[in-house]
């Protein structure tokens, strides 16, 4: 149990009438990077907040570092940080003092406090900008900000909510190293987001959520595993026939055919040389084509397969 | 770590330069334009006695002295300044007609009080308005005291009729502007409730549902309450400053004589500087509206407060006190011009502490008030 670092049972959380937290269940070890995939409004932030206790929920338990967690446990707070997904700063403040402040509701000695503000400063990578107010950073300087008003006080337990929405690519590789960073330096993570690609990036056990609800877990390769979806072979090609959509669905190990703007969607499961049968099937009907290659499955295919809709369709 | 939450509150509050700027901008600005406009007046009627016709509604021997005694003993460096014509209603009334020969009619009532008939308001209707309203404010206070401490009787009337000679002579005439003090007193007021902009926000950045960083600050390891604290006590020194330093200007610059020993009016603006905040801490504390809706309901607070402690028209507190008393004491405009003008009237005084007492008690009230409104530590929704 020392090792579980938080628990989650049959947590409720009911806002009037929309339930959206239904009976979830949740445990991360210590150690892991503990990726919470699910669309938008699929209750992740709902279960960060539960787990921060800012929260009441409805019924249900959560155990921090193995002990009940109440918004009266000063005790297990001191060990968290936490990473909003929204950037929560105060504008008047500057960078180092912005950073100095939270870290400083955690870590009282000085001396202590100005080297990990330091520290911090230097992993988000915002030197140069120390005595910047908020308002003059770029969104992605701000997210960074944003991460290390979290992390400066070196917690065991680091919650990302959603930590890198409207980020440009270059500040978004740094967070994701960092957080690759504090959870090799011995944190574990708890991060959020839609983004699958993140997810499957760095983190090493991933839940997926939907609705509130616990839908799979396990690791990147256990996930798509689980499914029957194990290549996807795509075809870019112009005004196909639905006769010849027909045909390829009728290929050996395929179980869905997709067609739609000039691109075909061949769905696997199991057997080998797949793309070689359709290349073949191309080739003895006079098929021409753009492209061929192809994919192993991604976790949005393991959404798809579980939920019936696509982490994409559901973020618009 | 309380310090640490401390010293960040009390930057935060010195760089919100916009509230900065205002609450210090407005009292010197206001009190600039008060100045330049009362100053005006004061110009044109320096040596003046203005025509005043007396008129008896009563046979009260004693009212009537007292009246005659009061309003014949109005004068500045030896030189009255009421020109007092005693005679009968209708003559009194054909007399302000003409305009030319009284300026406004003193009718002694049967209770002891003052009315004042005019035809057009003007400075010398001010002044004699200024002068039956003391008086008036004096005789209600003589009659609660007979009421409710007959044995005080004495004290009270050597009292007035000590503040009595030395205000009213010293509040008309030469380069003083009493008679229009109540303005300043107000605007100090203003400054005041308007400083409270800084502690508004205090309540909003502890509450998780609130602000983000209250969503934060609730995710760490320190109390609520150490949040409210600190940025109570943050809030009060950056207000208790703006306030000083608009009293300063306005004494030392623009050279308003406030009355009483100088340092009590900075006392009083400390204690008063406190009521502000409370204020504020109060109203962002309250519900979960937006901070712009606070903001809103702070500033109605104040300009409603302020209109009816008689910023924009002097004789409004006086009006409120015989209509609805009970809104001078719980409007802390009221309260806090209240007591510079007990300060003013009577010294550090036991009517001056009532004030003083009224506005700890206020004080106290809101910020208990919003300590417990601030309390919820989890939410139902964020």
């Amino acid at each position: 149990m020392a090792d579980t670092i938080v628990e989650v049972k049959n947590l409720v959380k009911r806002y009037k009438e929309l339930i959206a937290l239904d009976n979830f269940n949740m445990k991360i070890e210590k150690g892991e990077v503990f990726g919470l995939l699910g669309p938008n409004g699929s209750g992740k932030t709902t279960t960060i907040n539960c787990i921060l206790s800012l929260l009441n929920y409805n019924n249900g338990e959560i155990k921090v570092f193995g002990e009940e967690m109440k918004s009266t446990r000063y005790d297990l707070k001191k060990k968290i940080g936490v990473v909003m997904q929204d950037v929560a700063v105060f504008d008047e403040l500057n960078v180092y003092d912005n950073i100095d402040y939270f870290c400083g509701l955690y870590i009282e000695d000085k001396e202590t406090r100005k080297k990990y503000v330091e520290e911090a400063i230097e992993f988000v990578g915002l030197e140069n900008f120390k005595k910047f107010k908020p308002k003059k950073l770029s969104g992605g300087l701000l997210r960074r900000l944003n991460i290390a008003c979290g992390i400066a006080h070196k917690p065991e337990l680091i919650i990302l909510d959603e930590p890198t929405v409207a980020v440009d690519p270059q500040s978004r590789n740094k967070i994701l190293e960092g957080i690759t960073e504090l959870n090799r330096k011995g944190a574990t993570i708890i991060y959020t987001s839609h983004y699958m690609e993140e997810v499957e990036q760095i983190c090493t056990h991933i839940l997926i959520m939907d609705k509130g609800k616990n839908v799979a877990e396990g690791t990147s390769d256990e996930l798509k595993r689980s499914i029957k979806n194990t290549e996807n072979v795509i075809v870019d090609v112009k005004k196909l026939e639905d006769r010849h959509v027909e045909a390829v669905k009728k290929l050996n190990h395929v179980y869905d055919v997709k067609y739609m703007s000039d691109r075909l969607i061949i769905k696997c499961a199991g057997g080998r040389h797949n793309i070689s049968h359709v290349i073949e099937y191309f080739a003895d009907n006079g098929l021409d084509y753009d492209r061929i290659y192809s994919e192993l499955p991604t976790l949005n295919d393991v959404f798809l397969e579980i939920t019936g809709t696509s982490l994409r369709d559901q973020e618009a | 770590m309380f310090l640490n939450i401390l010293c960040k509150k009390l930057k935060i509050c010195l760089n919100n330069k916009q509230n900065i700027f205002w609450t210090l901008m407005f009292p010197i600005i206001l009190g600039t334009l008060f100045t330049i406009a009362f100053g005006g007046i004061f110009e044109t009627y320096k040596f003046e006695e203005i025509k005043t016709a007396v008129v008896f509604d009563t046979d009260d021997a004693q009212v009537i002295e007292n009246a005659k005694n009061v309003l014949e003993g109005i004068s500045n460096d030896g030189k009255k300044l009421l020109d007092i014509q005693y005679m009968e209603y209708d003559e009194a009334e054909a007399l302000l007609k003409d305009g030319e020969k009284v300026n406004g009619i003193i009718r002694v009532k049967e209770d002891g009080k003052l009315t004042l008939d005019i035809i057009s308001n003007g400075n010398e209707s001010t002044i004699q308005q200024s002068i039956v309203t003391g008086y008036n404010q004096n005789v209600t206070m003589i009659e609660k005291v007979a009421k409710e401490h007959p044995e005080k009787l004495g004290e009270v009337i050597k009292g007035i009729s000590k503040s009595t000679s030395y205000v009213i002579p010293k509040s008309l005439g030469g380069d003083n502007k009493d008679p229009f003090i109540s303005y300043f007193y107000n605007l100090l007021a203003m400054t005041t409730l308007f400083a409270s902009m800084h502690s508004l926000r205090i309540g909003n950045n502890t509450q998780a549902n609130m602000s983000k960083v209250g969503a934060r600050a609730n995710a760490s390891p320190v109390r609520r309450m150490s949040f409210q604290i600190a940025g109570f006590i943050a809030s009060y020194l950056v207000s208790f400053a703006v306030v000083e330093i608009g009293l300063t200007f306005l004494l030392f610059v623009l050279k308003v004589e406030f009355g009483g020993d100088i340092l009590m009016i900075y006392l009083t603006s400390a204690l008063a500087a406190l009521l502000g905040v409370a204020l504020g801490f109060f109203v962002g504390n309250l519900g979960s509206f937006s901070l712009e809706k606070k903001e809103s309901i702070l500033v109605a607070i104040t300009l409603t407060g302020c209109a009816l402690s008689g910023l924009m028209y002097g004789d409004m507190k006086i009006i409120i006190a015989e209509k609805v008393p009970v809104i001078n004491k719980i409007n802390p405009a009221a309260v806090i011009s209240d007591s510079y003008y007990a300060l003013n009237m009577f010294g550090a005084g036991s009517r001056y502490f009532e004030t003083v007492i009224y506005m700890v008690v206020l004080s106290l009230v809101l910020t208990i008030g919003g300590l417990l409104l601030g309390r919820k530590v989890s939410y139902d929704s964020i």
